[in-house]
């Protein structure tokens, strides 16, 4: 079909008459939705791009993120030297070996930021579908059993909402780092190390701690999800549809199952994909605190963290990982806002 | 109304009292003491250490300790990692600054953020709401981890027009402030727009163009007013959260505030910094919520407290 002098309202009857006989879609509709909102689309390559880069580590990056030979730290590369502010030139080591120069053990600054997505967006994607799944099934009962149970489970949730979310964070990673420290085989901490031995190798990562920061941030997260799943559940349980399922003598399981979900799930996902941003966020802040990922792992926020400790000196240390990760964050807000755009017009605009 | 505000103020003892024992279980059931180091210290040191702070006596013994030199002087327990400072000293050294660059910061962002969703709301689909849609994308795209550095770079080591870090003169408050502020007024503006394209439609905007008032009292007494609440309700937090300090943004700009206390006293296993930084913010968010709720019914005549 070839569609070049069309008015919008011819294209819209072609896009109909091009899904003559097959039921509307939701995730069809929504699809095509997506791919005319161009900022999305950007979002969405740059996250694949970061999603390959993040597989692909070890090919893509020029050197490994721990091996460094501290006579050549801090190095700037040439085409830099002349952009960065001071008398950089009267002190730094100017060397082109690395393109984004080189950490204060002289380890490539290019190659910690591609491994680093290795810890950013698993922990971003985790943290989503953690919180998906706990604050789904937790808001869900809430909502469609309702009276007392739903009194018990919000009340705990208000409770534990009044307290900072970075406070219970930092003292679950506290935790997990001092309680989890033993390893004799047969103890409990025993166990989670060997499993968070696994994560860290699943990840391509040689160590890390990938599974408590998982642990601690999808402990926190589902909360908002939870209520967010209940509020819808309430306005839709009174609904006739819903009636008319108990009316033929559908159980509860298949009523949310088959009824409730399929309704809700929208709004639920593009709440979650607009979170991951949020959950990257507390990775970089846990790990900027030196409660994150165990070095030598690199994580942006640790690389944050020594490179704002040098700012002065070495602008440079702290500029790229900054950059990365806020452009990381651009690309999944603006896909995140247009995912939401297009599984529920309606929404578009409001935050 | 003072009858709400009394009661509500009354209703904190007990949130304050639920929150400081389950902070005070969730700190002790962290393995590990506040005396652990590197090189372990002799055991009798140890013991004479805790015999002192008191933490050789039963858990529950200690929080009813630590409770009753709150109630009977106001006394919010010793430092453990420092001797001859304690936690009302924390707050008195560190608290104002917190505040003060706290209060600035949600100065701020409600300055900027406001104005920002209003242009944006009044002139929907023009060039004017792009641009505010893509500010508030940028400041809820770019965390303070990012911004600090990233403005002491251009303003402080480029331009040379700010100090680069510090504390103590205005010029110095400048950066810091931004960067805590910039992220809140995204989210302000974003939901200022929203709210104000919603209360443009109602009927009452419409009664009041009827009766011939002019677009600006409509929209500023009218609209702006009623737009307003769900801004002011993440007011409250945000107000707390700001003020009772921010420890990636005072690391960054070396600021002698409230914020590193907040993790090195977990780190630390320092109940009684813990549980004394806790319950300040624990107050200011109450405090804060409760001035939120006052101001609801300031906004919308049609919300009243009895």
């Amino acid at each position: 079909m070839t569609t070049g002098e069309l008015t919008s309202q011819e294209k819209a009857a072609v896009r109909l008459s091009e899904r003559e006989g097959k039921a509307a879609n939701l995730w069809r509709d929504a699809w095509a939705r997506l791919l005319r909102n161009r900022a999305a689309v950007l979002g969405g390559i740059v996250v694949v791009l970061l999603v390959l880069g993040g597989i692909f580590a070890s090919q893509v990056a020029p050197y490994g993120y721990a091996e460094g030979d501290s006579a050549e730290a801090y190095t700037v590369p040439s085409w830099l030297i002349g952009m960065l502010p001071g008398n950089i030139e009267a002190y730094a080591k100017v060397s082109d070996k690395f393109l984004f120069g080189s950490d204060y053990l002289g380890r490539d600054v290019l190659s910690r930021l591609i491994y680093g997505i290795r810890v950013s967006l698993p922990v971003g994607f985790v943290g989503a579908m953690t919180a998906f799944i706990i604050g789904m099934v937790y808001g869900s009962i809430s909502g469609y059993y309702g009276g007392r149970v739903d009194v018990v489970l919000m009340r705990i949730v208000d409770i534990v909402y009044a307290f900072p979310t970075t406070l219970l964070i930092i003292l679950m990673m506290a935790f997990f780092k001092s309680s989890f420290a033993r390893v004799e085989p047969g103890t409990l901490s025993y166990t989670f190390n060997q499993v968070n031995r696994f994560t860290d190798r699943l990840l391509g990562l040689q160590g890390g701690g990938m599974l408590f920061i998982f642990m601690g941030i999808g402990m926190t997260a589902w909360m908002g999800m939870a209520r967010l799943a209940r509020g819808q559940i309430l306005s839709l349980k009174e609904k006739e549809f819903i009636e008319a399922a108990h009316m033929i003598g559908a159980g509860d399981m298949r009523i949310i199952v088959r009824h409730i979900l399929p309704n809700i799930i929208g709004p639920c996902i593009v709440s979650q994909t607009l979170n991951i941003p949020v959950y990257i966020n507390y990775e970089v802040f846990l790990s900027f605190i030196g409660l994150g990922v165990d070095p030598p792992t690199p994580s942006w926020g640790l690389m944050i963290a020594d490179g704002s400790r040098a700012i002065r000196s070495y602008p440079h240390m702290v500029l790229f990982p900054a950059l990365f990760l806020a452009l990381t964050m651009f690309a999944f807000n603006f896909l995140g806002d247009g995912l939401r755009d297009a599984l529920d017009p309606k929404m578009k605009g409001t935050s | 109304m003072s009858r709400y505000i009394i009661r509500q103020l009354l209703w904190m003892i007990p949130v304050l009292f639920v929150i400081s024992v389950i902070t005070f279980a969730l700190a002790h059931a962290v393995p590990g003491g506040p005396f652990d180091r590197e090189k372990s210290l002799p055991p009798e040191i140890i013991a004479n250490l805790e015999k002192h702070y008191g933490l050789d006596k039963p858990t529950w013994r200690q929080y009813t300790d630590y409770i009753g030199g709150i109630v009977t002087r106001f006394d919010f327990g010793p430092v453990f990692s420092s001797r001859s400072r304690r936690v009302n000293d924390i707050f008195a050294d560190h608290l104002p600054v917190s505040a003060q660059l706290g209060v600035v910061s949600v100065l701020i962002a409600v300055g900027i953020g406001v104005p920002l969703g209003v242009i944006a709301a009044l002139k929907q689909n023009t060039v004017w709401d792009y641009l505010g849609i893509a500010v508030a994308v940028f400041g809820v795209s770019v965390p303070n981890v990012v911004m600090g550095p990233v403005l002491i770079v251009i303003f402080a080591l480029t331009l040379g027009v700010l100090p680069v870090a510090g504390w103590g003169t205005p010029a110095q408050m400048v950066m810091p402030a931004f960067a805590l502020g910039t992220g809140a007024a995204a989210r302000i503006a974003r939901l200022t727009r929203a709210s104000m394209l919603q209360v443009i439609r109602e009927d009452y905007i419409r009664t009041a163009r009827a009766k011939g008032l002019s677009e600006r009292v409509v929209m500023v007494r009218h609209a702006l007013k009623n737009a307003f609440i769900p801004v002011a309700t993440i007011l409250g937090p945000l107000f707390a959260a700001l003020v009772t300090g921010t420890f990636v943004v005072e690391q960054i700009f070396a600021i002698p505030g409230m914020g590193k206390y907040f993790i090195t006293s977990v780190t630390n296993r320092d109940y009684p910094v813990v549980m004394g930084t806790i319950l300040l913010y624990a107050f200011f968010l109450v405090l804060a919520n409760l001035a939120v709720d006052v101001t609801y019914a300031f906004l919308d005549p049609r919300i009243r407290y009895t």
